[in-house]
């Protein structure tokens, strides 16, 4: 209980200052975000306009940063994240609420799949280990692992996208479909998931591969795994029963951890395939200086890290006695 | 952006509705955007147009600046419609004005029979509060000049200022206008999204809306019998990757991306169908100066490095020569403002590097060692040039007239920025020398007003709206003050000619080129856009003319 309360305090002392970061971060930027519209709309905006939209936009030269921290925190304090400047006059709840999730469908289907494939792959490299299998496998998938996001994603929509024409590159679904609960838009979303998935998983799953087939080898080398092997089981079943499954405890811990970056883990992604998440508002919420939505993101990536850290932490209690009893 | 394989084979049919219905082979859902009016045909013309969002909320409030595509220029209409290819006013919910003598009194005689979209009738008390909303709660909303708006009939509404000032037809006579049945019951509308408007404009209804497109249907009630001929506006939220694909694939009907190479890239691939016309009507471009700095403050330095630059292939070099190069009068020669006499006497905006050296060594401008010029004070001629860094149109022309300049031994040093830092840096005056863009106003009073008056001159360090360059020229502000009075044409004409001819003397900034309105139109569906031969309005899609055209062009049936 004690580990528990010490570590929640720690949580919240982190809260506050990711918190005062995000405040912070996008002032440090010139300009405001009515500055950033009169650069849109070169030339269309009179200057007398150009005033009206910093006073409804809240861009006040005189407020003292001081004052306006105070009011970033009273607002948050009543889980208002206040209105967003790009999208003027929506919340930034509403902003972030109609992104979220393609984000979560994305980043959550990539770590699936680059989990399931790396951490099997990593069980079957280390029961085979220094053979074939394990000298191709092994080195192929780190290769893939170490290059750049960015190149590779970008290499993908051209090849795959532009010159072969076999999948599509942008935006999460076709734009001339409505969002139905049926299977053709189902499939166009899944098929405009593709390259974006397939991209994600690509540079995942060697991470997932090389730190499964560690564990697994060092649980390969127990004494039971000997007791095991004298009694005659197949080698399928001590694999998988008595290898992976012991194996797997640390690996899936570090799979909780990853669950809180899945959103900051999108921003690349998003912006290469223009992906309409929230990795892309990000990035078109930075363009536009839109503080309170730069604010809102930071939060939500924020909070979605803390969150899966103390999960964690939650099962560690669960799972290790040491823990318990420290 | 990429139609997905089973779209893609049916697009040669058509699109929109019609197509998924023929083309999903019965299945039930995935519908398309659906058609909306009751009447006429059910083609649903598809725009680009943001080319920055990639996700839309339901915000279509007329009063904010970030509001949907087609709020201002679909759903609500303005008091009049202003023209820049022919700089006419097209009456529009009014049928005409009159000025007092003095220039401080404008009335508006509205159309009678006008309803908003939900039946009820549209009347003089319905500018009166729009006005009175923009006061209250958006700062005046850019018109600080407006006193009082006054419904002094049913139809007929009476501005008045607190000064003289004739500009103000084109700027309070194209404010849209928001009723007020519905607008005086929002408790805040700073703070109204408005999901569901009611306007007096071609297409009100949001037939179907979702975060990545939303379709405005027809309006039941339009005041223009028979219009508009066509369904519904279909908007996709497009990032600036897929737009311009969009565009040159066809499934956009109407654009205004600018498209490098746009004769190769988009018109050649199908010549029957895809047309552009690049209007050379938007504002100049200038170079623009910090006065307060020597020796950019001496007209012969400003006017010797205009004198340096070779303004046709910059222009040929940037876009492909689809505009004009900027003249002494600072105006666009396609503006009807536009006086020849005084460009014809023009001596500074045609490239002549051995005068520009002329008049430098006569200055005093010493070349130094490395043949960068040295100010009799002993400072090199070296400065920075700022422009956006998104702007690669911009930066291309910077880094143009930067190797220009050299010639005459002076050392502008690009410096692209994000265009925040650069709007931040001439606001407060913390810069050398920018390459900005246009001030387009309905008269030459925007231009002249920003860059020369007086009045608007702050000191470095505080932010300044306008005058950027911190330039004062008295003459120049007392003929402005003379335009904002007089409020006949002639009168205006005679004004403006006084204007350029001052500015061409005193050069406060250096006129790159015409900015130019770019517009792309695929006529496989649609026919009626403007073009050169008919240009009734630009092919711009956000501003106050797009409903010129939403009401003009029909489908092919």
């Amino acid at each position: 209980m004690r580990y528990l309360l010490t570590r929640l305090g720690f949580y919240l002392v982190a809260l506050w200052g990711s918190l005062t970061i995000n405040f912070l971060l996008p002032r440090l930027a010139p300009g405001d975000p009515a500055s950033s519209l009169l650069s849109r709309m070169t030339g269309q905006m009179t200057p007398a306009q150009l005033n009206s939209i910093r006073l409804i936009y809240g861009v006040d030269t005189h407020a003292s940063l001081l004052s306006e921290y105070g009011t970033y925190l009273g607002q948050l304090a009543h889980g208002n994240l206040g209105i967003s400047t790009s999208y003027f006059p929506t919340p930034v709840s509403t902003v972030i609420a109609s992104a979220i999730w393609w984000t979560v469908l994305l980043g959550g289907v990539s770590l699936v799949i680059g989990f399931a494939a790396g951490a099997g792959l990593g069980i079957l490299v280390a029961w085979r280990r220094a053979t074939l299998v394990d000298s191709l496998v092994t080195p192929s998938t780190v290769f893939l692992a170490s290059v750049p996001y960015f190149w590779l994603a970008t290499a993908a929509v051209f090849i795959l996208g532009i010159k072969l024409n076999w999948l599509p590159v942008s935006h999460s679904y076709n734009i001339d479909l409505l969002p139905a609960f049926s299977w053709p838009f189902i499939g166009d979303v899944a098929l405009h998931a593709v390259l974006p998935v397939a991209t994600i998983v690509a540079v995942s799953v060697g991470n997932w591969l090389i730190v499964m087939r560690s564990t697994m080898i060092s649980v390969l080398s127990e004494d039971y795994i000997t007791m095991a092997i004298a009694k005659g089981l197949s080698p399928l079943r001590i694999a998988l029963n008595y290898g992976a499954r012991n194996a797997l405890l640390p690996v899936t811990t570090t799979a909780g951890v990853a669950v809180g970056f899945i959103v900051s883990g999108a921003l690349l992604t998003e912006v290469v395939f223009s992906y309409s998440g929230v990795g892309y508002l990000l990035f078109t919420a930075v363009e536009g200086l839109d503080y309170p939505l730069i604010q809102g993101l930071l939060l939500i990536i924020t909070v979605g890290v803390l969150a899966a850290n103390l999960l964690v932490d939650g099962i560690y209690v669960l799972l290790d006695p040491r823990v318990r009893r420290s | 952006m990429r139609s997905s394989r089973l779209i893609a084979a049916c697009v040669p049919l058509l699109t929109g509705v019609i197509l998924l219905s023929s083309c999903s082979s019965g299945s039930s859902s995935g519908q398309a955007a659906s058609s909306g009016g009751s009447s006429g045909s059910s083609a649903i013309l598809n725009m680009s147009g943001e080319g920055e969002v990639t996700i839309y909320t339901r915000n279509f409030n007329p009063f904010s600046p970030s509001a949907n595509l087609g709020t201002t220029t679909a759903i609500y209409e303005p008091l009049v419609v202003y023209t820049p290819t022919n700089g006419k006013y097209t009456p529009w919910l009014a049928t005409s004005w009159s000025w007092n003598s003095g220039s401080t009194q404008l009335t508006f005689n509205l159309r009678h029979g006008v309803k908003w979209s939900d039946g009820k009738l549209f009347t003089a008390a319905d500018v009166a509060s729009t006005f009175q909303i923009l006061k209250k709660y958006f700062g005046g909303g850019g018109f600080p000049y407006v006193k009082s708006v006054v419904a002094t009939g049913p139809y007929v509404v009476t501005f008045t200022f607190s000064m003289p000032f004739s500009p103000a037809l084109g700027q309070v006579g194209q404010q849209v206008i928001a009723p007020e049945h519905i607008w005086s019951k929002v408790p805040n509308p700073v703070k109204f999204t408005n999901p569901s408007p009611v306007g007096t404009g071609p297409f009100t209804q949001i037939t179907s809306f979702a975060p990545q497109a939303y379709v405005l249907g027809r309006n039941p009630h339009y005041w223009q019998p028979g219009k508009p001929h066509f369904a519904g506006i279909r908007y996709p939220a497009y990032s600036p990757e897929s737009e311009n694909e969009a565009i040159v694939q066809g499934s956009v009907d109407w654009g205004d991306a600018y498209i490098p190479n746009v004769q190769k890239t988009y018109a050649d691939k199908n010549p029957a169908d895809n047309h552009y016309w690049f209007a050379k009507t938007g504002g100049t471009i200038p170079l623009v100066f910090n006065t307060t700095i020597a020796p950019l403050n001496n007209v012969t330095v400003r006017k010797a490095i205009s004198l340096a630059i070779n303004r046709e292939a910059n222009v040929e070099s940037v876009y492909g020569s689809y505009t004009a190069t900027g003249n002494s009068t600072g105006l666009s020669p396609t503006s009807n403002w536009f006086g020849s006499s005084v460009a014809s006497s023009d001596d500074w905006t045609t490239q002549n590097v051995a005068k520009a050296n002329a008049m430098l060594d006569a200055a005093g401008f010493k070349r130094g060692a490395n043949g960068i010029r040295v100010s009799p004070s002993g400072k090199p001629l070296t400065f920075t040039l700022e422009t956006g860094s998104t702007s690669s149109d911009y930066v291309q022309s910077s880094q143009n007239v930067a190797a220009d300049v050299k010639k005459i031994g002076i050392n502008l040093v690009v410096t692209p920025k994000a265009w925040n830092t650069v709007i931040s840096d001439v606001e407060l005056g913390h810069f050398q020398v920018a390459h900005m863009f246009e001030q387009l106003g309905t008269t030459p009073y925007t231009f002249y007003d920003f860059y020369m008056s007086c009045d608007n001159v702050v000191k470095v360090g505080k932010t300044a709206l306008q005058n950027w360059g911190r330039f004062c020229d008295p003459t120049a502000t007392k003929l402005l003050a003379k335009f904002a009075a007089a409020n006949t044409q002639p009168a205006q004409q005679s004004i403006a000619n006084q204007l350029q001819a001052e500015f061409a003397k005193v050069a406060p900034v250096v006129p790159l080129f015409t900015q130019p309105d770019w517009g792309e139109f695929n006529t496989a569906r649609f026919t009626g856009f403007p073009s050169a031969s008919d240009p009734y309005a630009t092919g711009q899609t956000r501003y106050p003319g797009a409903v010129l055209v939403l009401t003009t062009i029909r489908p092919k049936s």
